[in-house]
């Protein structure tokens, strides 16, 4: 098995990922790779106890989750990646964990963040991180939900990564 | 008063609330609130201004277990002693609450709450 889907989205874990996503690509195991909830028990069982039934949930800091999750693939796992933000998706691509495409699933407004598409908001500090990955041949690919049209960030971005 | 914030995805918390109210007239204490665009942060910014201050007592109803909705409540809930959080929200449930509130100790009300909410559900 394999890395299923790769995706940043600052709700982490949440329906549209367990009931959307999870129901299409039928995961064996969600990750959640951020320092927040991996430094906090309460927030790590959270997230344990909403695994969908036979679907496993592990909770890791940005450290571990590259050494982790080769393990799970080499043991036939298929895994599902949520990462909070574009920072972290470097942070653990740049540690050694390849990854071909990343789903930009959810990140929203925030102070100097300026939208691109409904679900995606991005400021300078997102830019760059993304546009390192995308050098490194990483296609930074918009959808949601499953049955939407996925749409090449860059191409959104056009004229506007100018003005962010 | 005892109040609910009806805490869900798009506008299924407004309906709700606008079917309450076409089923007991216009009400007080019972607000609803979408997670619509709204990041993590934005929507615990959202649910603490919904659920106010201190006060009598505070009943979130959320929609999804597991959910973005869910795991923001149950973050407030942890926070403040005067806030409570059911999930599996339906028809049944919410007037069952609005009816009885006034009725019934706060700490009594989430449970008889959640009971009208599975009896409301039949195969």
């Amino acid at each position: 098995m394999s890395l299923l889907l790769v995706r940043i989205d600052d709700r982490l874990l949440h329906g549209q990922v367990t009931q959307g996503w999870g129901s299409v690509l039928k995961p064996d195991r969600f990750v959640v790779a951020n320092d927040t909830a991996a430094g906090s028990d309460w927030e790590k069982e959270m997230y344990e106890t909403t695994a969908p039934e036979g679907v496993l949930v592990s909770v890791l800091s940005l450290s571990e989750t590259g050494d982790r999750i080769r393990e799970w693939i080499e043991a036939e796992e298929g895994i599902l990646l949520l990462i909070e933000n574009p920072s972290d998706a470097l942070t653990l691509y740049r540690a050694g964990l390849m990854f071909e495409v990343l789903n930009m699933g959810g990140l929203h407004h925030r102070d100097g963040r300026k939208r691109i598409l409904p679900y995606v908001c991005l400021d300078s500090d997102d830019i760059v991180a993304l546009e390192d990955l995308r050098d490194h041949g990483v296609m930074i690919e918009c959808a949601d939900v499953p049955n939407c049209e996925r749409k090449d960030l860059f191409e959104c971005l056009g004229s506007t990564a100018s003005g962010i | 008063m005892i109040r609910g914030v009806v805490f869900t995805h798009d506008s299924l918390g407004e309906a709700f609330c606008e079917s309450v109210g076409s089923f007991l007239g216009p009400q007080e204490g019972l607000v609803c609130l979408s997670n619509r665009n709204l990041s993590a942060e934005q929507m615990m910014e959202a649910l603490i201004a919904a659920v106010g201050p201190e006060g009598e007592g505070v009943v979130i109803f959320s929609a999804l277990f597991g959910g973005s909705c869910w795991q923001t409540s149950e973050r407030l809930k942890r926070e403040r002693s005067d806030v409570r959080h059911i999930t599996g929200v339906n028809l049944a449930m919410l007037l069952a609450f609005m009816n009885k509130r006034e009725e019934t100790a706060f700490d009594d009300l989430v449970e008889m709450v959640t009971g009208y909410g599975h009896r409301g559900i039949k195969p």
